[in-house]
């Protein structure tokens, strides 16, 4: 090529490239104005919401809409007065308010967010998602569902399957559980955890009910779900000892963890429990761990030795749990006491040690 | 006589373009790749809203982590770093400080401010086989059982983490500086890849980015988003672009193809099972960071696992960046004496199938682009200037051909600035959009040539075998300077002109 001709490449490259850096920025600028202008608008928003004369706070105290507060939003873009709601949400406590501010979101949003559920773009549908979900909009269950079928099966989705299910489950969908299935063959363990424990009331006793068909790793999760929510029903009861007595470990793991926070158990599942205390290190330290922790729960005077036992167990947290555990039983830090003084095992007297300090440390501050 | 070696030079000359032209040609390549790579991943998740986070952090699911803090001779930050540690916004987690062996009051104040009292039985038990300097002394405190404080011998940054890893207790370990300033919402940012693993799927380490925090509001050891400020000085705005370019476009791409080589000291979560698996931190090394990340992926490769290496776009941390010339270069030579030593010390994986992408584009990609990169570029200039007096060299031609090549380094730089406002918009003024724009823009003419030599400096010293130890990194460069944003950095290696 010839100078002349490489030179006309070349500064056609540079034209090129001076206007894509052009156009960048005015691209930025366009975007900074506007997200200027949200931002204003944003807190225009939560100033007319925080004025006590306003529309909306009357609604939320009387729960009456007026004429005023169709028209409060006027002027302002969607985004705004989300935000602004979610702030007050976020804020106001009861319940009443709370419900006023889903029916008031729903009539508001509902049309659009019907749109926005069916946009290209995946950040667009992500958010409407959340918003759907902080709002309650129940009325939204439907086209959700049609979502759901719409998605394709590769694992692209799944960040957005997830969230539709977790969605669902919020607003206490019956189909929620159509979606185990492919949600146990998808889902982290945290996902599912997510999923299960935004179902509530009637749908959890449901699950409870139909556990055994449920599939495993949704049966796992599901225990970890009934600790965190702190159910306590008969119905539950039954359930977690009847899984501590499972074939799978780790659904026998998670029962004994739910069963300490329940802190109760029936004296045929004290039976088994000891009969597991006698089989020593044949079962592994977590589960070891965790029936330390349910002996320290339920208190009963015939796990005391084995909890001594366990003092001197060779790993760190099941001596330590059964350290704290026996410390709860009645004549516990005596008992502790003995074994800092008497033990054969060092591990079990250093345990013993570190416990008493630490308790009383915690007489004189609390 | 002077007729033959005027060819001889003239040849030399000739290949020495070539190659220079290929090698331009192929960076820029790359750089164009990751981008690109980038680009689509911000895109599609360009203006997520925060409350993705807001709906997980309320419910107790998510993992525990052991948080480990290094700490050397830091008797004035510690008590504030665990301070703010303790507050962070999330719900399991421990806090593992490891003093190693600091000449001052470091470990009675930590023991007098949290009421730490002496744990006898908690022996190192995670198993990692390597050797490490003996533990004095475990403790814990009283007030909060989460936080517990290993006294060992002096044995160096990377010594000090693996007596963390020994002796924390969940199966995640963040790896902490001592100076870091969070954000407010990093650990759950962090841990979410971690959350969201598909079942089978594992995750060995996350990282996210690092931020510049001159300029900014600190409140109380953290920084949210809404104080992010740009700082006024050039130098810093430099930095704050060339931090930007490196996470936003480097490691989205490198990460989407599992290639990430460098999950950052300053803040990175862990897989300890890993980790102890090939042996924990390398010690005696600058960049034990991208040290034991180069490690895991060759275990990975070897395992021949699917597990992978992640990174978080999101700001979850924040730097002081030098503001002094003097400081900067002191910074910018460690990092590149780090890079040449982590290279080394694994240079069979370079071009070696067996490691897959990582042997065969990430390594090779570090070592030409990032690492020789800076000589390269000298040499170009050298080869322009020769050619000039061989008179082998068209002025326009070679002027022109810089011009493109300044524009498309600073094509790359303001696309980072776009990245940023896509996923984060942490700079809201207007003003500082524009100033964030025209740096990048000037990037090439003046940032980049003093990047370029002070690289090739840190080269040099290397090659040469200059070592340092803990006390250069923490006492010396007080602003931070141990951080390593990452290692991708120049946009494009300026290129040499040459005619043919």
């Amino acid at each position: 090529m010839s100078d002349a001709g490489v030179l006309r490449v070349l500064w056609t490259a540079v034209a090129i490239l001076v206007v894509l850096i052009g156009l960048t920025l005015f691209y930025l600028v366009e975007r900074k104005v506007l997200r200027t202008r949200h931002r204003l608008q944003v807190a225009e928003a939560t100033r007319r919401f925080a004025d006590p004369d306003s529309p909306l706070v009357e609604y939320l105290g009387s729960g009456e809409r007026s004429r005023r507060l169709e028209m409060s939003g006027e002027g302002l873009r969607r985004e705004a007065l989300e935000e602004a709601l979610l702030s007050r949400l976020a804020l106001s406590a009861s319940q009443t308010e709370r419900e006023r501010i889903y029916a008031f979101a729903a009539d508001y949003f509902a049309e659009e967010y019907e749109y926005l559920l069916g946009r290209r773009r995946w950040g667009d549908r992500m958010n409407v998602l959340l918003h759907i979900e902080k709002f309650r909009m129940t009325g939204m269950k439907d086209r959700l569902i049609e979502r759901l079928g719409l998605l394709e099966n590769g694992p692209n989705s799944d960040d957005e399957r997830f969230l539709l299910v977790r969605t669902l489950a919020s607003l206490q969908a019956q189909e929620t559980s159509d979606y185990f299935d492919i949600a146990a063959e998808r889902f982290s363990d945290l996902q599912l955890m997510q999923v299960l424990v935004a179902l509530q009331g009637e749908r959890l006793e449901e699950l409870v009910r139909r556990f055994d068909s449920l599939p495993i790793r949704v049966r796992r999760c599901l225990l970890d779900t009934l600790r965190l929510g702190n159910v306590r029903t008969v119905e539950v009861l039954e359930l977690l000892e009847r899984s501590m007595r499972s074939e799978d470990r780790e659904t026998r793991i998670r029962a004994l963890k739910a069963l300490a926070n329940f802190g109760y158990m029936t004296p045929e599942a004290a039976d088994v429990l000891e009969e597991r205390f006698s089989q020593g290190e044949a079962v592994i330290w977590p589960e070891r761990m965790m029936q330390a922790r349910l002996a320290g729960a339920v208190r009963q005077e015939r796990f005391a030795p084995h909890l001594e036992n366990l003092m001197a167990d060779p790993a760190y947290e099941v001596r330590r749990e059964a350290a704290a555990s026996l410390s709860n039983y009645r004549n516990g830090l005596e008992r502790i006491a003995k074994v800092a003084e008497e033990h054969p095992d060092r591990f079990a007297r250093d345990m013993a040690v570190e416990t008493l300090e630490r308790r009383a440390y915690e007489r004189n501050v609390v | 006589m002077s007729g033959m070696w005027f060819d001889i030079l003239t040849g030399v000359h000739r290949v020495f373009g070539v190659l220079i032209t290929i090698y331009v040609a192929l960076s820029a390549g790359i750089y164009l790749f990751l981008t690109a790579a980038a680009a689509r991943s911000l895109w599609r998740e360009r203006d997520l809203s925060e409350i993705q986070y807001s709906t997980v952090l309320e419910t107790e699911l998510v993992p525990p982590l052991s948080i480990i803090v290094p700490a050397y001779n830091e008797e004035i930050n510690i008590v504030g770093s665990v301070r703010s540690l303790l507050s962070i916004n999330y719900k399991q987690f421990e806090i593992v400080v490891v003093n190693d062996g600091s000449k001052d009051r470091t470990v009675p104040i930590m023991l007098e401010e949290f009421n730490m009292t002496e744990v006898k039985g908690r022996v190192p038990f995670s198993g990692l086989k390597k050797e490490t300097k003996p533990i004095r002394a475990v403790y814990r405190s009283l007030r909060h059982p989460n936080l517990v404080l290993v006294d060992k011998e002096n044995g160096g940054k990377a010594d000090a983490l693996n007596v963390g890893i020994n002796v924390c207790r969940y199966p995640y370990f963040v790896s902490l500086d001592g100076d870091t300033v969070l954000d407010a919402d990093a650990f759950i940012k962090v841990v979410k890849p971690i959350m969201d693993a598909r079942p089978g799927e594992e995750i060995v380490a996350t990282g996210g980015s690092v931020g510049i925090a001159n300029g900014s509001e600190v409140d109380s050891g953290y920084l949210s988003s809404a104080s992010v400020r740009l700082s006024n000085k050039p130098l810093v705005v430099m930095q704050v672009v060339e931090y930007l370019r490196a996470f936003l476009m480097g490691r989205i791409g490198l990460s989407r193809y599992n290639m990430l080589l460098l999950v950052s000291g300053a803040f990175g979560v862990f897989k300890k099972s890993w980790v102890v698996e090939v042996g924990g931190y390398e010690t005696g090394t600058i960049g034990e960071d991208m040290e034991l990340t180069v490690r895991l992926h060759e275990h990975i490769r070897r395992k021949n696992s699917k597990a992978r290496i992640v990174y978080v776009p999101e700001p979850v941390c924040w730097t002081e960046a030098p503001e002094s010339l003097t400081i900067l270069k002191r910074q910018r030579t460690r990092w590149h004496r780090g890079l040449y030593e982590s290279l080394r010390a694994h240079k069979k994986m370079i071009f070696n199938p067996r490691y897959g992408r990582v042997g065969m584009i990430s390594m090779p990609f570090f070592l030409f682009v990032e690492l020789l990169g800076p000589l390269v570029e000298l040499f170009g200039y050298f080869t322009v200037v020769s050619g000039f007096f061989l008179d082998r060299i068209n002025v326009e031609i070679s002027l022109v051909l810089a011009l493109v090549m300044l524009l498309f380094g600073s094509l790359m730089s303001t696309m980072s600035v776009l990245f940023e406002e896509w996923r984060f918009h942490n700079y809201n003024r207007i003003s500082d959009t524009f100033r964030l724009f025209f740096y990048a823009l000037s990037e090439s003419f003046w940032y980049r040539p003093i990047m370029t030599w002070w690289r090739t400096v840190g080269l040099f010293e290397a090659l040469r075998g200059k070592k340092h130890g803990w006390g250069e990194m923490t006492r010396v460069n007080v602003l931070g300077a141990n951080k390593k944003p990452g290692t991708i950095q120049g946009a494009q290696p300026v290129p040499p002109e040459k005619k043919e």
